[in-house]
């Protein structure tokens, strides 16, 4: 091979004494992606800022004020019901010891199968007046007519006990990390100057994990913000159904995006927050010892507590909604044994894949760009990127459509103007929307798992690679793909699952007739035929439990010290 | 630049942020030469490295390999590393986890074709005594094991230029001297230019055909391994390769005041401050008997056994005044502490410095 003094696709320019080169084709990848990703925001905030609205005072006037108090009191609700469950299960799991803490270590992770609106669904079937829960209530004080007072769960607290049932997991695994990470050290110390179970508690464990705790918590509020399947459902009017409401309802779009402004605000300071207290939560231990953890034996009373405080979310959560819509679909199997249920199932695993393979992919080119070039500006295109999670479905939704469906149209016009052809909704009328609105949603996911997974892998494989005769994109073909495969399919999993029970932006984006399991389930609950959405949403609920199986998995592999316990 | 030098680079400086981690670096390696790169952490060996194999962008100089420029910013050449038809060895190995040792070492082979790689693959093996384990995955090798195939594997595709990064620090203390044997022989077998760079300076002088030695961004001092171990350029070189006695005086007539007696100080000024130096085992202790013409009188204050031999210190006073603890190495039977002993230096193990 000669090594001729020909230039290089990358030439380096001398400008006095700084350099300047062209960027790598990765680094214009990873900002085009970026740019991608950021696009339904930036058009949401065109929209809300460029345009006037007519009814924007009306609204103001009217139903503003109540879509701006209710999402704030379910953001104060679901903040103290995360607290209330997830911290004292994460404490009582890692840091005692009592009777099934170890099936309560996995099985409070439950409750993440099933989303908020599912549960939802469950519970009016299973508390409303003609409900199994009513009925034997009545029969057991003998009188028919009784129990009118008792409270609705379609109401606000109610939306908010959904809420806080399937998203406390978020708040427990951050926290239980946390009290896991801590050194081993200052807990015996705790104990050996005389600390009690509570005291070692309130005055080492919680002050150390207290940024893990705010970051789950903003996590928690961000999907809380998120619903719309559950508050829709119970009729309650938050920023989200809002956007829906003015946009659909009433037509108007610059309105709804001046909602979607305000729900941006809220998910940005939720954002800010749980960024911060990740960054903080770096700094909370200075040791990284893992030996078995001094736990507390729990007895008596002590024991029977903490089994129930445990044993109540994982039944609320997971347990009894299942069994509900369990009960539904084997006492009506004529609902799901059809070919239609069969159409939706398959659709939701087509789209969800769809999904899943588009957002690893971007992942893996945006993680390696910035593995490649690590500049300002990847970084900042990595950062753009991965913080999609926050944004709602409902904003998403609007993000999407308002300038697709702009562009569906300028496309269409052109084609038929120039050849004749009537080619239809490209993009808007397909599969690309949605696609576009979960790459965007669940791209954080798959990224902050490919950039853990390549971040394990040395710069030497790189380089070794690179000496051998292999340009970048070969190197990642044929040594960081194969090296990551576990950790591709894992994220490959996650955000399979998340995508299948996605509703807001699902409900709007999907082409017509398209049905998912998501949909089909909100369709059918909306219609009050529960029993008949009990097939769906089981079935949404069945694959849920795949990221909780990773998820505990994962766990026990985390803390080589803690499997020795017991 | 010489049609057979494998490897030149012609004043290379790097720049980290506004840190000069490389500042004017030039150095050869000819065809079947093993020059070393050698200095304190931190010094800047490790870049100039990297930018030898085109894994750093080059700032500023010149990198030709077997004549032809390969990275030039001043005339816009920069050969990608998968280009530059250099092995690389690294102190963690580098092996892929994912693939067999035969396929590790086949992975650089894609000119030939099937039959002629897995002929390469066994032969290139067979010399590191490695073809026992084609089939073998890295994690079930051991350390020295795996550094001989990441030695197979740079070597396989037979590279310009052998670019060894530190490749025997991460093997324990026992292991490393037979390995770095064997890699000797190796590389010596197949004619391999190779620049190893190490912070170990006896690795420089047993693996060395010539040594370039770096301090803070720049060369100071090149050569054949004798000539830096006897001939250093400065303190900093003398005692970079094992440890020097000190002893500090002032030029006065061309001479220079010191316990060891009147030397000449040929080519310092009048009035400079110099260092004296030599190496512990340059000196020759006897017993006083007390009618010695010249040496130095002195008493020894302990003795160590190093194994090897001892190491005896002895306390002396210098011109100035200041207490000074010279270190002696004997092979054979040391005096004992307190005894009386006749201290000699040969005058060609003394060498003067300016004082810094």
């Amino acid at each position: 091979m000669s090594l001729t003094s020909q230039p290089q696709a990358a030439t380096s320019v001398r400008f006095g004494a700084r350099h300047w080169s062209w960027p790598s084709r990765w680094t214009i990848a990873a900002c085009a992606l970026a740019l991608l990703i950021a696009a339904p925001v930036i058009s949401v905030l065109i929209n809300a800022f460029g345009a006037r609205s007519d009814i924007w005072e009306h609204l103001v006037e009217t139903v503003l004020g109540d879509y701006v108090v209710n999402s704030f009191l379910i953001m104060s609700g679901v903040t103290i019901g995360v607290l209330i469950v997830g911290v004292p299960a994460a404490w009582m799991t890692t840091l005692c010891r009592f009777p099934g803490r170890r099936l309560f270590d996995w099985a409070l992770l439950l409750p993440m199968a099933f989303p908020a609106y599912v549960i939802a669904y469950a519970y009016t079937g299973l508390l409303d007046y003609a409900g199994p829960v009513q009925t034997s209530l009545r029969e057991m004080i003998g009188d028919p007519d009784g129990l009118r007072w008792l409270p609705d769960i379609r109401s606000l607290p109610g939306a908010i006990l959904m809420l806080v049932l399937v998203l406390y997991p978020y708040v427990y695994l951050l926290a239980r990390a946390a009290f896991l990470e801590q050194s081993v050290c200052v807990l015996e110390v705790s104990r050996t100057l005389g600390c009690s179970p509570w005291s070692s508690f309130r005055r080492v464990a919680l002050p150390l994990a207290r940024p893990a705790i705010v970051a789950g918590v903003a996590l928690a509020l961000m999907e809380a913000l998120n619903d719309y399947g559950t508050v829709s459902y119970f009729g309650i009017n938050t920023l989200a159904t809002g956007i829906f409401r003015v946009w659909r309802g009433m037509g108007d779009p610059v309105a709804a995006s001046q909602i979607a402004v305000i729900l941006l605000l809220f998910v940005f300071a939720l954002l800010a927050i749980e960024r911060w207290s990740r960054g903080r939560a770096s700094y909370a231990h200075s040791t990284a010892r893992y030996r078995p953890l001094p736990r507390f034996e729990l007895r008596g009373w002590a024991a029977f507590g903490a089994i129930v405080g445990c044993a109540l979310p994982v039944v609320l959560g997971f347990a009894l909604p299942a069994a509900m819509l369990l009960h539904w679909a084997l006492s009506s199997p004529e609902y799901w044994e059809n070919a239609q249920f069969l159409r939706v199932l398959r659709n939701s695993f087509v789209i969800s894949a769809i999904a899943a393979v588009l957002t690893l992919s971007v992942a893996v080119v945006l993680a390696y760009a910035l593995r490649l070039h690590s500049t300002r500006a990847t970084r900042i295109a990595a950062r753009i990127a991965s913080a999609g999670y926050a944004v709602p479905g409902a904003v998403l939704a609007i993000g999407v459509l308002l300038p697709l469906a702009a562009l569906d149209h300028a496309l269409a016009d052109w084609i038929k103007a120039q050849f004749g052809w009537s080619i239809g909704l490209v993009f808007t009328g397909t599969l690309v929307a949605v696609a576009y609105a979960y790459l965007t949603r669940f791209l954080t996911i798959s990224f902050s798992a490919v950039e853990a997974s390549l971040g394990k892998i040395t710069l030497s494989m790189d380089l070794a690679a690179r000496s051998l005769g292999r340009s970048p994109s070969k190197t990642l073909g044929l040594v960081h793909l194969p090296i990551m495969r576990g950790t591709l399919l894992t994220a490959a999993i996650l955000v399979f699952v998340d995508v299948l029970k996605e509703l807001p932006a699902t409900l709007v984006l999907r082409p017509f007739n398209f049905d998912t399991l998501a949909t089909r389930t909100y369709d059918l609950a909306s219609d009050e035929r529960l029993v008949e959405a009990a097939g769906p949403a089981l079935a949404i609920g069945l694959v849920g439990i795949l990221p909780v199986y990773l998820l505990s998995r994962a766990i026990r592999a985390a803390r080589p010290g803690a499997q020795k316990d017991q | 630049m010489q049609p057979q030098d494998a490897l030149v680079l012609q004043n290379l400086e790097h720049d980290y942020d506004r840190l000069r981690a490389v500042d004017g670096v030039s150095l050869s390696v000819k065809a079947g030469e093993v020059v070393c790169l050698v200095g304190p952490s931190g010094c800047g060996k490790s870049t100039v490295l990297r930018l030898a194999a085109g894994l750093e962008t080059l700032q500023s100089g010149r990198v030709s390999m077997r004549g032809d420029v390969v990275g030039d910013p001043a005339a816009r050449v920069r050969v990608p590393p998968e280009r530059r038809h250099v092995g690389l060895v690294f102190q963690d190995f580098a092996l892929f986890p994912h693939l067999t040792v035969g396929s590790n070492v086949a992975f650089g082979l894609t000119q030939l074709s099937p039959a002629e790689r897995d002929q390469r693959v066994r032969d290139v093996l067979r010399q590191v005594e490695m073809d026992g384990y084609i089939d073998a995955y890295p994690h079930a090798l051991s350390g020295g094991q795996q550094q001989r195939v990441a030695l197979a594997r740079a070597l396989a595709p037979e590279p310009s230029v052998l670019l060894l990064d530190e490749p025997f620090s991460g093997l324990d203390e026992r292991l490393r001297e037979q390995v770095r044997d064997d890699t000797l022989r190796l590389l010596r077998r197949n004619g391999t230019a190779a620049l190893l760079v190490t912070h170990d300076p006896e690795e420089a002088l047993f693996m060395a055909d010539r040594i370039y030695l770096m301090r803070a961004g720049k060369i100071v001092q090149s050569g054949p391994p004798q000539e830096l171990y006897y001939k250093p350029a400065d303190l900093f070189a003398a005692s970079f390769f094992s440890r020097v006695n000190e002893l500090r005086g002032v030029v006065r007539d061309g001479h220079v005041e010191c316990p060891l007696g009147r030397l000449c100080a040929p080519g310092h000024a009048e009035g400079a401050r110099v260092v004296v130096s030599f190496r512990p085992e340059a000196v020759a202790l006897s017993h006083a008997r007390g009618d010695e013409a010249d040496g130095l009188i002195v008493e020894v204050q302990d003795t160590h056994f190093l194994g090897t031999g001892w190491v005896v210190h002895v306390p002396v006073r210098d011109a100035e005044g200041r207490d000074v603890k010279l270190s002696v190495r004997l092979n054979g039977r040391p005096p004992r502490a307190g005894d009386r002993v006749v201290l000699r230096v040969p005058p060609d193990a003394i060498v003067m410095f300016p004082e810094t």
